[in-house]
């Protein structure tokens, strides 16, 4: 079971041990098992280096209080794609070494992988990431913020609904009000829909920065600008 | 699975519909009040939301709460006042039992509410209401001499390569400096959609199209302004 915490207790742990902190939605770990398909290997990479930094103490790696009732909710989705995408690539090798043998050519891969073992790795690393996290504890005034941000249509709330984000980003707003020692204090989402502004060529939402004006908190929207922000501060902090 | 359906003669993709009342110099509050008592069909005032929006600073609301409908997810609708216009608005609708609603359910809960409740309070008292702008419709919405040679683009573009032959390209250009002459708001998020529901793009030639849209529309603003 991973460790739940109240915010107040997080932001008294990241006070202690003055490390950067990063916050991660639900895009976010199940980006892990959808690396591959996406174009994206790395992100397998830089989830290993965050549970790591967690581990040393370097890095306080932080999940809202829905992240593990969404994760399980779309688990069995992502799985399911991520298969059906490794077996599309099994079956074009497959394809493709048929047709170099017909043609009388030599087709130098023999190794007989099955892509889709991949899959179980990187259903084991999204596990292993959900279980470092610290898990926020759910709280009434989170709660309430973010029923009235989404009743308001706020971003990260869009018609129709959108409620779990915005308890997520009441979260990490409480979170950035009482923990003035964490630098940085990072949210990652790959959420673009939600958190940033079509019309603005993709600018940060005006409702959402207007969320984060006056907190030391930032959003970030991208794996690799996360890992640089947090883990180099993490790394500064640890010479 | 995308949804399209016709409407007269041309194909129109759905979105969430508005919701307005006007109150014709009823007060929000009294409006509430005459609200509550005509509920049915599973539709009840939640005064306990309006005070933690009050709470939250969240100024003047109406929350009202539908359940037990055989068709339809029970949800939370919000109605607040715009007091220039003398006018409430639906700012939005959210169900405990989804995280995001269709477009159909929403539609069909804002139908729902101006049936069992709104007609009724208009029966004894002299507010309107308007339901409106539940599809998106380009070929409305767009200047014709605009979505004209979109569709033109459309239509005799290699689907498969996008914008890329020069000949497809020379009309997509042309769509996207008509579309900045005009100065039309359609947004890339829209136009990916109707590549997909309306025309039949596959998603991934849509999204790539849509990206090349924002990118021209921002780079011949640019243009025009400096």
């Amino acid at each position: 079971m991973p460790t739940k915490r109240s915010i107040a207790d997080i932001a008294a742990d990241i006070a202690r041990t003055s490390s950067p902190a990063l916050v991660v939605d639900t895009c976010v770990s199940l980006d892990i098992v959808r690396c591959a398909w996406r174009a994206k290997p790395r992100i397998a990479a830089i989830a290993i280096q965050f549970i790591e930094a967690h581990l040393a103490g370097e890095l306080y790696l932080c999940a809202p209080s829905v992240l593990q009732k969404e994760a399980g909710r779309n688990r069995a989705e992502v799985e399911g794609e991520a298969r059906r995408k490794a077996r599309d690539v099994d079956e074009s090798i497959t394809h493709y070494r048929r047709a170099v043998a017909h043609a009388g050519g030599n087709y130098p891969h023999t190794a007989a992988y099955s892509h889709e073992s991949l899959i179980p790795l990187l259903m084991s690393l999204h596990d292993r990431f959900l279980a470092t996290c610290v898990h926020i504890l759910p709280e009434d005034n989170n709660k309430a913020a973010a029923f009235a941000r989404a009743s308001d249509n706020r971003r990260p709330a869009r018609k129709g609904g959108g409620a779990n984000d915005c308890l997520l980003f009441e979260e990490f707003r409480s979170l950035a009000q009482v923990v003035p020692a964490a630098d940085p204090l990072v949210l990652l989402t790959t959420n673009p829909d939600d958190f940033t502004d079509k019309s603005k060529a993709g600018a940060v939402h005006q409702d959402i920065s207007d969320g984060l004006a006056g907190m030391k908190g930032q959003l970030c929207l991208d794996w690799d600008w996360a890992a640089k922000l947090v883990l180099t501060a993490a790394r500064l902090k640890s010479i | 699975m995308f949804v399209c359906h016709r409407s007269g003669y041309n194909l129109v993709m759905k979105t969430f519909g508005e919701l307005s009342v006007s109150l014709n110099g009823l007060s929000p509050e009294k409006f509430g009040e005459l609200a509550e008592v005509a509920a049915s069909n599973g539709w009840t005032r939640d005064r306990s939301k309006d005070e933690e929006m009050k709470r939250t600073g969240g100024g003047a609301w109406l929350t009202f709460t539908l359940t037990g409908h055989p068709n339809l997810p029970p949800a939370f609708l919000f109605l607040s006042a715009d007091k220039a216009t003398d006018k409430l608005f639906v700012r939005n609708i959210i169900s405990p039992a989804r995280d995001r609603l269709t477009f159909d359910e929403y539609n069909e809960i804002l139908k729902s509410f101006a049936e069992a409740v709104l007609a009724r309070v208009k029966a004894q008292h002299a507010i309107d209401f308007n339901l409106s702008g539940m599809d998106v419709d380009l070929s409305a919405q767009l200047p014709k001499d605009v979505y004209d040679r979109l569709r033109l683009f459309s239509v005799a573009a290699n689907r498969k390569t996008g914008s890329s032959h020069p000949l497809d390209q020379e009309r997509w250009m042309d769509f996207l400096i008509a579309s900045d002459k005009a100065t039309v708001t359609l947004d890339s998020h829209t136009l990916a959609r109707w590549l997909v529901e309306v025309e039949g793009w596959e998603s991934e030639q849509a999204s790539r199209l849509a990206e090349e849209y924002e990118f021209g529309r921002e780079l011949l603003q640019r243009r025009r302004a400096s």
